[in-house]
């Protein structure tokens, strides 16, 4: 065998080793400076990497904390979080502009999602507000205004609450103090008629209630959905 | 009355592609991020859950992870794999890193059935997609030599961690992994040659 055989076949199981993670942090860090400089030992990770692709499949999937999300959220935006109801129902004008930006934005996706002409309503239905979940394992409910006026309530992926229990959509204009019942979400879908969508800017929130609502009026349960909205002014 | 949303038409929406998903957190989509969130969290805290043992680490890991793709989502080039694939080593990095840092000595002695968790992966890589012929190169090296491989790629062990969780030397342990490692390459590298 040749010395440059050899050379390959040491730089080849060096390479395995690291892609396992075998060295302590030194050897790693300097294992890495000599992968930026050696483009044949980045491939031959590269290498190690595509033969053991399929162990990343063997890892069971684990649901992380709860809070997790809104914690990304705030690193990956700048934001407070948007998911977090406020603790004073006055909404602070930047968490509102803030969870405005982000329903927009998400809006517009959903756009992309529910662009398809199976999944649109008949009517012309334009996304206005995302509902995030509290919880990451929970779909995203997306709000949509249809050609008469009214707001679509539509969740992307299956929901369905649990036994004896219902979801109830609730309005809470910025500056308001007591949410106004909306009415009930079935199968993941309600409507609201136009009349009864509060003008100006304020938030919509979904809690988890009896089977037909909350019989006081205001939300009994806990709050598992919320979102900006903004109504006509 | 408006038309229902059909199972199977939001499942189809759901599967939206996850590459593409990344391209969008390129151009800064917070609802690309969220989706991707939503979809590959769980994997990823699992993978980072069972080589730390440390619930909070993992949650850390996977903060960072998505930062990292939040960041740096330009970077991800679809000709090095899946997103998917992407983010796990990323992940899976980190965890390394981090244990490396670390130390997890306490972890071992809480986690008497580590091996059990090796076999437990294993089982699972049966079922999944493109695995036969990793498994049965793995299957056919000495088992010595799988039990090393395994517990470094699931659980992270460095090759002193090897050396007491084997009680062998460490040289041995180091002769082990290699040739291993070699024997699995020359076996894949001949079930996968045209």
């Amino acid at each position: 065998m040749s010395d440059d055989s050899e050379f390959a076949h040491d730089r080849d199981a060096r390479a395995g080793e690291y892609v396992l993670g075998l060295g302590d942090a030194m050897e790693r860090l300097a294992f890495e400076r000599e992968m930026a400089r050696d483009a044949a030992l980045a491939a031959a990770v590269a290498e190690w990497e595509r033969r053991l692709r399929p162990w990343l499949n063997a890892f069971r999937p684990m649901s992380p904390p709860q809070a997790l999300w809104e914690r990304l959220s705030r690193s990956a935006f700048g934001l407070e979080s948007v998911t977090a109801i406020p603790a004073h129902p006055k909404a602070s004008g930047r968490l509102l502009a803030g969870a405005i930006g982000f329903a927009l934005a998400a809006g517009i996706a959903f756009a992309v999602v529910l662009g398809q002409p199976s999944l649109l309503p008949s009517t012309t239905a334009l996304p206005v507000a995302a509902l995030l979940p509290k919880s990451a394992a929970a779909p995203v409910l997306v709000v949509l205004r249809d050609n008469q006026g009214g707001l679509l309530i539509r969740s992307i992926g299956a929901l369905n609450a649990p036994a004896g229990k219902g979801y109830e959509l609730w309005s809470l204009p910025a500056g308001a103090t007591r949410p106004v019942a909306l009415g009930m979400l079935v199968d993941g879908k309600a409507r609201v008629q136009a009349n009864a969508i509060p003008a100006g800017r304020g938030l919509i929130l979904v809690s988890l209630e009896a089977s037909g609502g909350s019989p006081t009026g205001l939300p009994q349960g806990p709050v598992l959905w919320s979102g900006a909205f903004a109504g006509a002014s | 009355m408006t038309p229902g949303i059909r199972k199977d038409d939001r499942v189809a929406a759901l599967d939206d592609d996850l590459d593409s998903l990344v391209q969008r957190c390129s151009l800064a989509d917070k609802a690309a991020f969220r989706m991707i969130y939503e979809r590959e969290s769980a994997y990823l805290y699992g993978i980072a859950l069972r080589m730390t043992r440390q619930p909070a680490l993992a949650a850390d890991l996977v903060h960072d992870t998505f930062l990292q793709l939040w960041r740096n989502a330009a970077r991800y080039d679809s000709r090095h794999g899946t997103a998917r694939v992407w983010l796990a080593t990323l992940v899976r990095y980190r965890a390394i890193d981090a244990l490396r840092r670390t130390g997890r000595e306490e972890h071992l002695t809480e986690s008497p059935d580590i091996a059990d968790d090796a076999d437990d992966a294993l089982t699972r890589l049966e079922e999944s997609d493109g695995a036969r012929d990793l498994l049965a190169c793995l299957t056919g090296l000495e088992p010595i030599q799988q039990r090393a491989v395994r517990l470094a790629f699931f659980d992270g062990l460095s090759h002193g961690q090897l050396a007491d969780r084997l009680q062998a030397p460490l040289g041995t342990v180091k002769s082990w992994v290699r040739r291993g490692l070699l024997s699995l390459r020359r076996c894949l590298d001949e079930r996968t040659a045209p």
